[in-house]
């Protein structure tokens, strides 16, 4: 992230701050919850190699602290440099899928890892990484639908994920192979144990949806439960990278103000990566300008790609470098609840098509 | 081998046409001319007398013509080629599937033999297989644990033999090695260079027991231990 000063301008006080981070293939929030404290929501590393959280943190300098961390669920893109945030800032609470409670999974965590020397799912690695991070210090919990996170302040931050319907099924929620040997594990099916995140001071609300996706045990059975404070969202971390899969019209329709502050992250490890422009263009139509975190790969943006020529017994249109600059949207809400929008760095702005 | 691994002195001395075959002719039939394991810091040792021997039978064979020396030479100079490109340095893989029956050494005619000049080395996890196409899908990266440093490339399974083929699958692992292949005469002249790279599929591995319950006990610990 480039570092104009007012990026170094740190939120007051009281002021409520959701800023979401993409790189490529990161994502990232952090939520001011007030007093210097924070909320990090996933994460991901920098092309410099440190959390982005931390980086972003650094430019205030002074005592603010990380307190609550959430893991939304382990695909890679969401939990590179998490130990070294929880090594550092030593949260009171971290939260992870209630699925993963379960002997078994940490069995197979730690079986995986130590069987592939080093080259499991980066995915796993983190979370056995976070796990060894967090032991004995008894901040763990659980996260499903109807906890909240202890924030320390008047911001209300409330899970509204995974469900019951979810939980009751158990392991097999997580689409992982018990046996060790050789899977890919942090597969997407993980994506509909995402933890999705409500935070809300007074009537400023925003919805954080994680990558869950559509459908009865996804969008679905969140939604049916209601709108958490009433009040409309109007800041929303468009889910999972704004992918058709996770589109839920009723988001908008139910629980958004009319004009709310869309932003997504982009995923460049696809031959098309997401948000495609069918995505961008449904999503604007709906809601308006969507902030875009992260930059499109280089091949995609007609530049050459420094590479190993030998790498040409392979598809070229698939050889795709994972991570990019990073984007930052950063929005503070004020007193009445509205927000002021900056956008930082790798940000694209989408506007709605004007033609009919 | 290991006679003459370990005791290069007295094969240098003793190398004439009798006396340095007989010792010798353990090299072609050893099944690898990888240096043994156990030789540990006397690899070095090990590829000096690869490339030694090389240079002398290569004498030998101009000299007195003899079929079986030829044969030999040119194995020996296709192992002292390797020993050039580092190709077995690392490329536990490479070992693990039977490299050396499946490709590198054939030679393509009795005067020319083919070597390999390792460019880079990738490791690689299956992601997804597209049989139909005929292609696979793979993360990449330059360090086993630079998970960070990954990027996805689309291959051709022509890449892979047909056994490789049948145990490609989500997850695989993999060593890619891009590099040259050479072909050379018996005197060690490059005839012919192209681009050339190799997928390897890693044998799965399993934890031993006692990693396993190894293993077990640091999961129950994380678990417990909250």
């Amino acid at each position: 992230v480039s570092t104009p000063p007012a990026i170094q301008r740190p939120p007051e006080a009281e002021q409520l701050e959701i800023t979401l981070f993409g790189g490529g293939l990161g994502e990232s929030v952090l939520c001011h919850l007030g007093d210097r404290r924070w909320l990090m929501v996933d994460s991901f590393r920098s092309p410099a190699g440190q959390p982005v959280a931390d980086e972003y943190l650094d430019n205030f300098g002074g005592d603010h602290r990380i307190v609550a961390v959430v893991a939304t669920h382990w695909d890679d893109d969401h939990t590179h440099g998490m130990a070294d945030v929880l090594m550092r800032h030593e949260p009171d609470e971290v939260w992870m899928s209630i699925v993963l409670n379960e002997r078994e999974v940490f069995r197979f965590a730690v079986e995986h890892v130590k069987s592939m020397e080093g080259r499991a799912p980066s995915g796993l690695r983190d979370f056995v990484d976070v796990l060894r991070a967090i032991e004995g210090r008894r901040i763990r919990r659980w996260g499903m639908v109807g906890r909240s996170v202890e924030t320390g302040t008047d911001v209300v931050v409330r899970l509204l994920s995974p469900s019951d319907e979810l939980v009751d099924r158990g392991l097999a929620a997580l689409g992982m192979h018990l046996e060790p040997g050789f899977g890919e594990v942090t597969s997407p099916p993980s994506n509909r144990t995402s933890i999705v995140l409500w935070v809300s001071r007074g009537t400023a609300c925003a919805l954080l949806g994680a990558d869950l996706e559509a459908g009865d045990l996804g969008w679905t059975a969140v939604l049916d439960r209601g709108s958490p404070d009433g009040a409309p969202a109007s800041v929303i971390k468009v889910p999972h990278h704004g992918s058709s899969d996770a589109d839920e019209p009723r988001i908008w329709s139910e629980w958004a103000t009319p004009t709310p502050v869309n932003c997504v992250t982009r995923y460049t490890r696809l031959a098309q990566p997401l948000p495609r422009e069918d995505d961008i263009n449904r999503l604007t139509a709906r809601a308006g300008p969507l902030h875009i975190a992260g930059r499109l790969p280089d091949r995609l943006r007609g530049e050459s790609v420094d590479f190993d020529v030998h790498l040409q017994v392979a598809s070229t249109e698939g050889v795709r470098p994972a991570r990019g600059p990073v984007g930052m949207i950063r929005a503070r809400s004020n007193e009445n609840g509205a927000w002021s929008v900056e956008p930082y760095g790798a940000v694209e702005v989408a506007q709605p098509s004007t033609t009919c | 081998m290991n006679q003459a691994a370990t005791d290069f002195p007295a094969l240098e001395r003793t190398l004439g046409r009798e006396q340095g075959l007989g010792v010798l002719h353990g090299l072609p039939s050893s099944d690898s001319a990888l240096p043994p394991e156990h030789l540990g810091e006397e690899r070095d040792a090990w590829f000096l007398l690869v490339e030694d021997v090389s240079s002398r039978l290569g004498m030998l064979a101009g000299h007195f013509g003899d079929r079986g020396l030829v044969a030999l030479q040119r194995r020996v100079a296709i192992a002292a080629g390797q020993r050039r490109s580092m190709l077995w340095f690392g490329t536990r893989a490479a070992r693990q599937c039977g490299y050396l029956a499946s490709g590198w050494r054939k030679p393509t005619n009795r005067r020319t033999s083919e070597e390999f000049v390792r460019e880079r080395e990738y490791v690689g996890r299956v992601r997804d297989v597209d049989r139909e196409k005929g292609t696979f899908t793979a993360i990449l990266g330059r360090q086993p644990d630079d998970s960070e440093g990954e990027f996805v490339v689309t291959f051709s399974q022509r890449l892979l033999d047909s056994k490789q083929i049948d145990r490609l699958g989500p997850g695989v692992i993999f060593t890619l090695v891009t590099g040259y292949r050479r072909t050379v005469d018996v005197s060690g002249r490059v005839v012919k260079t192209a681009l050339d790279s190799r997928v390897f599929l890693h044998e799965p591995r399993t934890l031993t027991p006692a990693q396993r319950e190894d293993a077990r006990r640091l999961a129950d610990r994380l678990f417990d231990n909250e």
